[in-house]
Order: structure tokens, then sequence, then C-alpha cells
């Protein structure tokens, strides 16, 4: 039982992560192939990120109660603090990014071709996998 | 006919769901930071326990969402009622702040299990008066940066 309830979390953390990531870089990837993008789409990418995203890091605090976490002055505490430090850019940048999606949405857009909203959906991408390679290291060593 | 559009309008769906959830996952990702360099993070989850802990974090999401729905980041930018918002995240914080206390204390007094802090052994008053200017200085903290981020936003956009 103990067992496969951290399993549980664990899948469902690794899940979420990659629903992020994959997400993110799909839509980046959107802006690069056509320029237009449906601000419908983006804000429901946005509307499931949030949740998704605090399910991830409500899971990731299960994983540290089932697998417990590296003292920060060993390599896999320093990966852990990196991982934290680069969640919070992600988080940052999220609320921005979703900011602008609700600009398109007040100002009646149906479409967006900002780059800088390209920006940050490549940036979500990249951070979220410096946190997947980051966690590899937690958890591997 | 009226076609004044009643119940939430999708923007401010968006907005209360990314104010209330990114406050919440930032502030939880930024104090297991401070847990974890202080060698403290591991030891406390742990004590806490799974069940205890999925609670505490859905209670927090929950007061998280109904305080960012007092709270107009895109009115206040576009209206110019910064202060108005500022005194509004000021007074949510000491909302949220009371609210979470009485319910810690609550779950202090009446659980069979050690508590994060033992509420009997603490001045109350002086937890009530930390809870109540941290809350406060939080929430303006919190509604200064998300008015910063607003902006920013807009500049994004056009």
């Amino acid at each position: 039982m103990f067992g496969s309830e951290y399993v549980l979390i664990r899948s469902v953390h690794v899940l979420g992560a990659g629903l992020l990531l994959g997400g993110s870089s799909c839509l980046w990837l959107l802006f690069l192939l056509d320029r237009d993008i449906s601000v419908q789409l983006l804000t429901w990418f946005e509307l499931l990120f949030w949740p998704i995203a605090a399910i991830v890091v409500f899971t990731g605090l299960g994983n540290i109660v089932g697998f417990g976490v590296a003292p920060p002055g060993t390599n896999a505490g320093l990966a852990f603090t990196l991982k934290l430090t680069v969640l919070l850019a992600i988080v940052v940048s999220s609320v921005l990014r979703s900011l602008v999606v609700r600009e398109g949405q007040v100002a009646g857009q149906a479409s967006v071709a900002g780059a800088g909203l390209r920006r940050l959906y490549a940036m979500t991408g990249w951070l979220f996998a410096a946190v997947v390679l980051l966690a590899g290291v937690v958890a591997y060593g | 006919m009226d076609n004044k559009p009643t119940g939430l309008q999708p923007e401010r769906v968006l907005e209360v769901l990314t104010v209330g959830t990114g406050v919440l996952v930032g502030l939880t990702v930024g104090i297991a930071l401070v847990l974890h360099l202080t060698g403290e993070l591991g030891p406390i989850l742990t004590e806490i326990g799974t069940f205890p802990v999925s609670l505490l974090f859905g209670y927090l999401w929950l007061l998280a969402l109904v305080g960012a729905s007092q709270v107009k980041i895109g009115t206040a930018i576009a209206d110019g009622e910064y202060r108005r918002q500022l005194e509004n995240g000021a007074i949510v914080g000491v909302g949220i702040s009371l609210v979470y206390l009485t319910v810690v204390f609550i779950i202090g007094f009446v659980a069979p299990t050690p508590a994060v802090f033992d509420p009997a052994s603490q001045p109350m008053l002086v937890i009530v008066g930390v809870g109540v200017i941290g809350g406060a200085i939080g929430g303006l903290l919190i509604v200064a940066s998300l008015l910063g981020l607003g902006i920013y936003s807009k500049r994004l956009t056009n």
C-alpha cells in the first residue's frame, strides 16, 4: 500500500510536468510555424496550465514525504535547490504569459501573433526541460 | 432588452485562476526553497504527513482563489485605480491570514497528533498580531508585484 500510494503520486507528478512541458513546447512551435494563434486555444491552455501546475507542486511535496530530499550541501541537494529556483522563474513568467493572453481576450482578438508571447511559451518549455533534467539528478544523483 | 453579461467574464475567470493559483504555487515553491536551504523541508513534511499536507494545500488553494476574486489587476491597470487594488490586497492578505490562523488554531487544539506549532504554548495575541501585519504587508507586496506584471503584459501585447 505504501509503495502504490507514492508510485501514484510520482506518476501524477511526472505526467503533469510532461503535459506542461509538451503543451508549452507545442504552442511555441505553433507560433514558429504560423504567426497567428487562436486566442481561444491559448486560453484553454492557460486555464489547464494553472490547475495542473498546482497538482505538480502538490505531488512534488508528496514525493518529498515519500522519498525524502537530499541535504542542500550535496550534489542532489544543490540540484533540488536549482530545481525550485527554476520553478519559481516558471511561475513568475507564466503569470506574465497568462496576463498577456488575458489582454488578447479583453481586446476581443480572435488570434495573436506577438513575439513576446512566443518567447514566453519558449521560456516555459525550456525552463520545464531544465526542471526535468534537474529532477533526474535529484532522483538518481 | 438588456444585453449586459451576467456572471464571470472569461477573462476574469483566467485572471482569478492565474492570480490565485500563481500566488499559491509561487509562495509554496518559495517557502519550500527556504526550508530546503535551512535543512527543514524533509523533516517538516514527513512530520505532517501526506494526507494533512493534501488537505492544507487544497484549503490554501481555495483561500487563494477566493482572495484573488477580490483583486482586479486588469481593471486596475485599465482604470488607473492602483491604490484601491493595493488596499484590497492588504485587506485580502489580513483576511486570509486570520482565516488560516483560526483553522490552524482549531486543528492544533483538537488534533490528536502534534501540530506544526503548538498553539497552547504560544502567546495568542503575538501570533494573531504577526499574522495580521504579515498578511497586510504580504498582500500589498503581492498585489504590487502583480500590478507590475500586468503593466508589463500590456507592453508585451502592444
